[in-house]
């Protein structure tokens, strides 16, 4: 760990802000990093750079270059996590980070770089409870400072539920769970099924008072098959592979009887990840067949096809078939949906807003131009990219059985739950 | 997940600007008047007396804006910490940020705000006893290190876990400080003490004070339950610093070491990929003797790692998985043999993403057994030929690089007629087609030179180790090739095929001699030495044809004027030409036909298990153990101290003269020629000017330098102190004494001026890079600039003089001797 020092640039590397926590590595070495970022050609650019004894960690956001400097064999993986958390803050606290957002806020960030980190540990990071204590206004604190609030307060920095304070109240205790599953696919030009794949997550915001105790049921397999064994009803389980959770749920009593308990953040957060290996049916498949004749046109026949059950709608289906960079006059045709010729992607999207599942199927066409005369550089192959959401669904079967609520206060509170599957890296490539 | 899926709505705290930095927001951007700090100074005691916080507040606000912007404001130190005393807690933290960072540049003034400072920790709001302390060591200056250590002392004990734990985090930075006054006897008992405390923020800040301060450090068995016992309260940060700890702790025995790792396997399947590379390090350590467990560790790990990398909505920590992946790769080569479909490159994946995958496939195919996934990696991998240059160029070379590994199976799967069928010759096979049309009907378009050049130069790798289908390629070998713009390796390695098997390729000598008359010229020598070497094994099979060339090759070849490699090797071969025809044949030809069965770069990396003992560190990044990247203590020392005493053998040597030479060490030998009876410096000087392989005869001025105010001052902002220099003056300079002496060496004035009794001059010099090609090689980055400010005391005539550079090593070993040398006209004094 220990990062030396944290620098905010902007995209020509100007520092807009920067804390030097150690002193170990002279500041001035935010230049060095940008001259190096800058004759560097792009594809050889890697996120973990080292000159000189230094090692320049860093992402990109929003045209901003974070870096964190460190002269130690540090843990990489570690620093990058506090650089993406550190956008996750400043968004809460900025609603976009960006670089305006930072000049008008700087001295926000410079508190905020202060409490986040000491010395180049890591400290406190929970957004929801930064915002205890640094506000905008700053006037928040002046006024707790001679009463109670600010033992409440440093009592929740370093408390033993680091993710929530106490004393939170709502006059309506809601929970909101997402489910939300989006499938990668990767077919190859011939139309086989390179790989496909479901990473799914348990998305929740939860508006609970007090310091509530929640229980959460799937149908996971593997709790049915211990369950049958003990003789309760059996039901169709669904079989979770390398389950992730957030820190706040028990997972030793996971392990032990795959019971998910927690104790909830206030707000919003992802509750759990998991992935699923599991070849499915591409949902909505997509075949593409260009005829190119050069120097004078190109067309396209594309057909898609809806593979999922015949209750369900896939919204907001975009197909995006890439062309030529140099096609001209787009003619399009098509059975339904619009179509459009987008020549900053190079590519035709062709939206269709209510996709009907069961087999349907439909057809677009299109005819380009091409200039008489090309430039003789070989074209890469971009594939066809696929965005559609079908709500109601999802691919695993994954179910919500239950969640409890328990708080000491006995409140009831009310869940509600909503299912959507959603294209992922979706990609059919072409040939 | 993308990112931009987020459900319902985020509670955030909106962006409105108090009216009263609103108001002022225009000015923040605009260009700052040097009146601008007068102005500042005003308002700012203008405010105090009128006790208006939000003034003072916004006030502080604009200078804290221009310190970070780089201006220097460091004038208001002595107002701004007048203000210090507030009640208001922003203010405070306004003001500690402000002095935290000037506090280097005005040591003696800090004595002023440790009152403030000493106030704030009895403060009943542990956030400002916090803030105090943590701004308290912070204070880079020794000045302060008696009062921090009273105050941490008090203040590890304080009631509030805020206050501990930014005291213990306190306690390193003292240490760092100064090292030497650091009263271990009474803070490390005190520090292993409160490991022991409730609160979990404060328990990992000692553990990280221990790490500063007692590097190497490790658990107590008791430490490791106590620790395992709380481990769910901590933060995921704490619990990667805790893990690290505990991969240095050596468990007395086998079935501890099991305990631990049971209670750590949940930690696995966190969704915080630091915690888990962490734990994992653990796993991988703790069962390092154990081979049976080792195994099912390594099963145990694999899931975990590629849903990581898969789910990461960051490429950056995708990159530090992938790493990892590759890296346990080279331990347990089978591991991901089943997953290899997830190392399939998507096309927005970023290029250092492609390259690590890439590699990763190369190595699952190379280790592969199962024939339908070698089949498939090596598809996906040829769908890779047509993207960017360095992808395609790596992809090539992982496909020659697995039909390679294959070799001894070819029986069984014949992948080298795979590889070569459906790789390497149809692209050849393209180059054929359209010259026969004469690129008219080009239907395909155009031949993509790219893969062509890269299918070419990995066709030599290839046939080195399957030299039977040399008799398959050659045949598309074919003069339509030359007319493509090939790379000289690809051009190479056409020679070379043509030469390794003469008699295939019809038109060998045809095509060698419309290379050797319309390419040979401009190609760089080892395509000359190559083509040589071709022509001549060409010539031993078909001596008919090649006779009216090849005298003509050997003649051009040993030219005096080609390069000396070539002239030696053409008239090596001429003469043993000249001797034995047959005997020339059998050495020229030594080395055909037997084919290769591995390279030597495919050797196992020394380094591979040295990078092992430093998972999850930036070694695995970048592939080598930290020994090499990482400067170590020593090493940074030792740098200084040799310049430092570079230094002083020059000045010694200079001042006197031979007498001293015999304390020279071996480091400025360069200096031994110095030597004279003339104890005047100012001839000496000259005579070591005036001496070739002397220090600072390549070390020139330029004699004009340029340099607006504007730039030296932001330059004398961003750089370090260079090196300061103290001397007790006689009598008083005047500036322009030295002025006189200096500018004829190309050291200008920039400015000077007296206020309060001292007077400041300030000089800047640049150093002529043209003149000196050599020794700044590796230093380019910095712009050889010199800046030099003097101060002169007019009461005590102590001139202090300061340097600062981007180049210490320049102004060091070069620019302050020099600059020394000159001021000694004026001031014989110096080097007595």
């Amino acid at each position: 760990m220990a990062a030396s020092a944290i620098f905010l640039m902007d995209s020509k590397g100007k520092v807009l802000i920067s804390r030097n926590y150690r002193g170990d590595v002279p500041m001035s070495v935010a230049t060095k990093f940008v001259s190096k970022i800058l004759e560097e050609e792009d594809l050889n650019l890697k996120p973990i750079i080292q000159e000189d004894g230094i090692s320049y960690i860093y992402v990109k956001h929003n045209n901003l270059f974070l870096l964190a400097t460190t002269e130690r064999n540090a843990n990489a993986a570690t620093i990058l996590l506090f650089l993406y958390k550190m956008i996750e803050v400043f968004n809460e606290y900025f609603k976009e980070l960006e670089e305006e957002s930072i000049r008008d806020n700087f001295v926000i960030i410079y508190e905020l770089l202060d409490e986040m980190m000491d010395f180049g540990y890591p400290q406190s990071t929970e957004p929801k409870i930064l915002q205890e204590y640094i506000t905008q206004e700053g006037y928040k604190l002046e006024r707790g400072a001679k009463g109670m609030l600010p033992i409440s307060v440093t009592g929740t920095i370093t408390g033993a539920v680091s993710w929530r304070k106490e004393g939170i109240k709502y006059n309506k205790n809601e929970v909101f769970l997402d489910v939300v599953e989006s499938i990668n696919l990767l077919v190859s030009a011939n139309g086989t099924v390179l790989r496909s794949e479901i990473v799914g997550a348990v998305k929740m915001k939860s508006k609970l008072s007090g310091m509530p105790e929640l229980r959460l049921g799937l149908n996971d397999k593997i709790l049915f098959e211990n369950s049958a064994k003990t003789g309760a009803p059996k039901g169709k389980g669904v079989e979770l592979e390398d389950v992730k959770f957030h820190q706040c749920v028990r997972l030793s009593k996971f392990e032990n009887d795959r019971t998910i308990s927690f104790i909830p953040p206030d707000g919003e957060f992802e509750l759990m990840s998991y992935r699923l290996n599991t070849t499915v049916k591409p949902l909505i498949w997509v075949e593409c067949i260009s005829d190119t004749h050069a120097h004078s046109r190109v067309e396209y026949m594309v057909k898609a096809k809806s593979q999922f059950k015949g209750k369900s709608i896939a919204n907001n289906v975009e197909i995006i078939v890439p062309v030529p960079p140099d096609a001209d006059t787009p003619k399009f045709r098509c059975t339904v949906g619009t179509c459009k010729y987008a020549p900053e992607k190079d590519a035709i999207i062709w939206t269709i807003k209510q996709f009907p599942g069961g087999g349907r199927e439909f057809l677009m066409r299109a005819h380009f131009g091409l200039p008489s005369i090309s430039d003789e550089k070989p074209a890469t192959k971009p594939p066809i990219m696929v965005k559609f959401e079908i709500p109601y669904y999802t691919v695993s079967g994954i179910q919500v059985r239950y969640l409890k609520i328990i708080e000491k206060s006995g409140y009831q509170a009310l869940p509600w739950v909503r299912y959507v599957c959603l294209s992922g890296d979706y990609q059919f490539r072409t040939s | 997940m993308k990112a931009g899926n987020n459900v319902g709505n985020i509670v955030t705290i909106n962006n409105n600007n108090n009216n009263a930095s609103q108001g002022k927001k225009e000015s923040y951007f605009s260009e700052i008047k040097k009146s601008e700090i007068g102005l500042l100074k005003m308002n700012l005691s203008n405010a105090v007396n009128e006790r208006d916080a939000e003034k003072i507040k916004e006030i502080l606000q604009r200078i804290i804006y221009f310190m970070t912007i780089g201006m220097d404001v460091s004038a208001l130190f002595p107002d701004v910490i007048m203000v210090g005393s507030s009640n208001n807690i922003v203010i405070k933290k306004l003001v500690y940020l402000y002095i935290v960072h000037y506090s280097k540049s005005n040591p003696d003034l800090l004595l002023l705000v440790i009152n403030t400072i000493r106030r704030d920790c009895t403060d009943r709001n542990p956030i400002i006893r916090g803030l105090a302390l943590r701004s308290l060591c912070s204070l880079d200056s020794e000045t302060i290190l008696e009062y921090a250590n009273v105050e941490i002392g008090k203040h590890l004990t304080d009631f509030s876990g805020y206050v501990r734990k930014t005291a213990l985090l306190g306690l390193a930075k003292l240490y760092h400080l100064s090292p030497k006054s650091f009263d271990l006897d009474t803070f490390i008992p005190s520090i292993y003490g409160m490991i022991m405390d409730q609160d979990p923020q404060v328990i990992v800040n000692a553990i990280s004070a221990l790490n500063e301060i007692r590097p190497g450090w490790t658990f107590t068995f008791d430490l490791v339950q106590h620790l395992m016992s709380k481990f769910k309260e901590f933060n995921e940060w704490s619990q990667c610093i805790i893990l690290d700890c505990l991969s240095r702790y050596k468990p007395s025995n086998e079935e501890e070491g099991l305990e631990i790792l049971n209670l750590l396997d949940d930690r696995l399947s966190h969704s915080n990929s630091a915690v888990t590379l962490s734990t994992i390090k653990i796993f991988l350590k703790y069962t390092d003797d154990l081979e049976e467990i080792q195994e099912q560790v390594y099963e145990r790990i694999k899931e975990p790692l590629i849903t990581l990398m898969e789910n990461s909505e960051s490429n950056e920590t995708s990159y530090t998985i992938l790493n990892h992946i590759y890296l346990l790769m080279s331990r347990s080569p089978k591991l991901f043999n089943k997953y290899y479909k997830q190392f399939y490159c998507k096309y927005n994946d970023p290029m250092y993403i492609k390259t690590l995958k890439v590699k990763v496939l190369q190595e699952i195919a190379a280790n592969q057994t199962y024939i339908e996934a070698i089949d498939e990696i090596v598809t996906e991998l040829s769908e890779y030929l047509h993207e960017d240059h360095s992808l395609c160029k790596q992809a090539m070379n992982a496909i020659t690089d697995i039909a390679q590994k294959h070799k001894k199976n070819q029986e069984k799967y014949p992948i080298d007629k795979h590889i070569l069928e459906r790789i390497f010759l149809p692209f050849l096979k393209t180059t054929i087609d359209t010259s026969g049309g004469d690129g008219v009907g080009d239907h395909s378009g155009f031949i993509n030179e790219t893969i062509l050049s890269y299918s070419l130069i990995c066709l030599k790798d290839f046939l080195r180790v399957y030299p039977k289908h040399l008799n398959n390629v050659l045949p598309y070998i074919t003069s339509s090739l030359l007319q493509y713009t090939l790379p000289p390796q690809a051009n190479e390695s056409i020679l070379w095929m043509l030469g390794e098997e003469p008699n295939v390729q019809e038109d060998t000598p045809y095509i060698i001699e419309e290379f050797f008359k319309d390419h040979f010229d401009q190609q760089p020598t080892f395509i000359k030495i190559q083509l040589l070497t071709t022509s001549l094994k060409v010539f031993f099979e078909r001596p008919g044809e090649m006779l009216p060339i090849i005298r003509d090759i050997i003649t051009k070849c040993s030219n005096l004027s080609q390069d000396p490699d070539l002239h030696e090797i053409s008239l090596f071969y001429s003469r043993i030409l000249l001797l034995d025809v047959e005997k020339a044949s059998s050495i020229i030809n030594a080395s055909k036909n037997q084919p290769i069965n591995s390279f030597l770069e495919d050797e196992t990396n020394e380094y591979r298990d040295k990078i092992f003992d430093e998972f999850n560190t930036l070694s695995v990044l970048y592939c080598k153990p930290s020994l090499i990247f990482i400067k170590s203590k020593e090493e940074v020392e030792n740098e200084k101290n040799q310049i430092i005493e570079n230094q002083k053998n020059y000045l010694l040597s200079i001042t006197n003269g031979n007498n001293n030479n015999n304390n020279n060490n071996n480091n400025n030998n360069n200096n031994q020629q110095s030597t004279t009876n003339n104890s005047d410096s100012k001839s000496i000087i000259k005579q070591i000017e005036s001496s070739p392989s002397n220090l600072i005869d390549t070390f020139m001025l330029e004699q004009r330098p340029e340099l607006s105010p504007d730039e030296f001052q932001s330059l004398w902002l961003s750089l370090e102190d260079g090196h300061n220099f103290d001397i007790q003056l006689d009598r008083f300079i005047d500036n322009s004494e030295i002025e006189s002496v200096m500018s004829k060496e190309g050291i200008l004035c920039l400015a000077f001026g007296s206020v309060n009794d001292q007077t400041k001059l300030y000089y800047y010099a640049r150093q002529n890079i043209v003149d000196d090609p050599l020794q700044e090689q590796n230093q380019t980055n910095g712009t050889p600039v010199f800046i030099i400010e003097i101060i002169i005391d007019e009461k005590s005539l102590l001139m202090s003089i300061l340097f600062k550079s981007p180049l210490l090593k320049t102004l060091h070993t070069k620019f302050i001797p020099k600059f020394l040398s000159l001021l000694s006209i004026p001031i014989p004094k110096i080097f007595n």
